[in-house]
């Protein structure tokens, strides 16, 4: 079935920054690394004073995890 | 879980489904590793139609507007199956919890609007209504007419069909051979449908050592609605060295035994609508096993598209229901599934666990008689898992 590129882009950068997209309250910042030619999300992120370091399945303010 | 204000529903019901399409999908759950595995697949416009699991996501006080909205758009074409994994069927009285489930599906159900609704056949072990794993049940009346109320429930919770799947795990060969005809006649009064797990199918057929063509045609094939297809691993057995437990993980690729099945079994599914690959992310961790994920996909897809459905298809559609005030409960059947569900968590060494069940469901219905002790050594292990 054919998805729309909105949500095609969604998706893949919800997946890929870690993030909870318009939903997180959080403001999280998670870089986008290159393996092995396949994006994946970061190993860690910052929270503005840099000291966050959580993605959308365990965000606190998502209560995920 | 928030949900979002979009109205879907009665576009959803508008979308008429093609009775000569087999739909194939994958089983689509908030999580990282799996929906990667997926995104090349939805960017490529390959899969039809995905089940989601709308229970597991109990400690989630939210979830992604993405994820929310990839469950919206397979909705609004009426291809969102619903699949429970906590309601614990058989269970012999009646819960807060599963008072809870119901309220949560038809909540859910109002919102995403699925185009049919599955649980599985058996009892959850565990305290904990979250953590358990399904065991097998005596199959006799009181079980049939406990899996009928319940059933009933959860069709009167839903405007759709709704369906069981079939179950891997059996304590004896007598549960594996009978467990076909008994579904029928418990999908009989809510005029439900089978969701046939070849995966399943094939653990049952290695453990018990039967043909698992002949075990495919002990269940009733013009119910199967839907068909599941996954992988698994190999436990060493605890007692005979020389002997392997196919365990129904879902935690590796599929094998090609499951995919030759597969083949073997679409023509005769006359009903059959949808065909999912199941995986469950633990087994998605690294890049090699998510390529293999979308090469297991690609083949079980290939197969369904190679076969040419003609037959008719049968409405699942729910009948008038006759639902009892009070959900049906046994205290006798409760306290052997709590003995049973303690026995296998405990730190007992599994000898005396064995003495244990021999000596308490001695000459009931469970049939302990018959069995096998190195089932009784998994329903351990898998007990152990979850608990």
């Amino acid at each position: 079935m054919k998805l729309s590129k909105s949500l095609l882009s969604s998706l893949a950068v919800g997946l890929a920054l870690g993030t909870c997209a318009s939903s997180c309250t959080a403001d999280f910042m998670i870089p986008v690394v290159e393996e092995e030619g396949e994006t994946i999300r970061g190993e860690h992120g910052e929270r503005g004073d840099g000291t966050c370091e959580v993605n959308w399945e365990d965000c606190p303010a998502c209560g995920m995890g | 879980m928030t949900v979002h204000a979009k109205s879907i529903g009665k576009t959803a019901l508008l979308v008429e489904w093609d009775n000569h399409e087999i739909q194939v999908g994958v089983s689509a759950n908030l999580d990282k590793d799996l929906l990667l595995a997926c995104l090349p697949l939805f960017e490529a416009a390959e899969i039809e139609c995905i089940e989601w699991s709308f229970d597991t996501l109990f400690n989630h006080k939210h979830i992604p507007d993405w994820f929310v909205e990839l469950l919206e758009s397979f909705s609004a074409e009426n291809r969102l199956l619903g699949h429970g994994v906590f309601f614990s069927l058989f269970r012999a009285d009646w819960t807060v919890q599963q008072e809870h489930w119901l309220k949560h599906l038809n909540k859910v159900h109002n919102h995403f609007q699925f185009s049919h609704v599955t649980e599985h056949f058996g009892f959850m072990t565990g305290k904990n209504f979250h953590d358990g794993a399904p065991l097998s049940i005596p199959l006799n009346q009181l079980t049939l007419d406990i899996g009928r109320d319940r059933l009933m429930r959860i069709a009167s919770a839903v405007n759709c069909p709704v369906g069981l799947e079939n179950l891997a795990f059996a304590f004896s060969i007598n549960e594996v051979e009978q467990q076909g005809s008994f579904l029928s006649e418990l999908l009989q009064p809510v005029n439900g449908f089978l969701i046939l797990d070849l995966h399943n199918i094939y653990c049952q057929a290695h453990n018990f050592k039967k043909d698992p063509k002949s075990l495919i045609h002990s269940y009733p094939l013009e119910l199967v609605r839907e068909i599941h297809v996954s992988g698994g691993s190999w436990q060493q057995a605890h007692f005979d060295k020389e002997r392997q437990i196919r365990r129904d993980t879902h935690d590796d690729q599929v094998p090609a035994e499951v995919l030759e099945l597969l083949g073997y079994t679409l023509p005769h599914c006359p009903n059959l609508k949808n065909v999912i690959l199941e995986q469950l992310p633990t087994g998605l961790k690294s890049k090699s096993s998510k390529i293999q994920f979308r090469s297991d996909f690609k083949a079980v897809k290939s197969r369904v598209k190679a076969f040419t459905k003609t037959t008719q298809t049968k409405s699942f559609d729910l009948p008038n229901l006759a639902l009892q005030t009070t959900p049906l409960s046994d205290k006798a059947l409760l306290l052997q599934q709590q003995f049973i569900t303690e026995q296998l968590e405990s730190d007992q060494p599994i000898q005396q666990i064995k003495k244990a069940l021999h000596t308490t469901l001695k000459e009931t219905d469970w049939n302990v008689e018959s069995w096998d002790d190195e089932m009784l050594y998994t329903a351990y292990s898998i007990a152990q898992k979850w608990k």
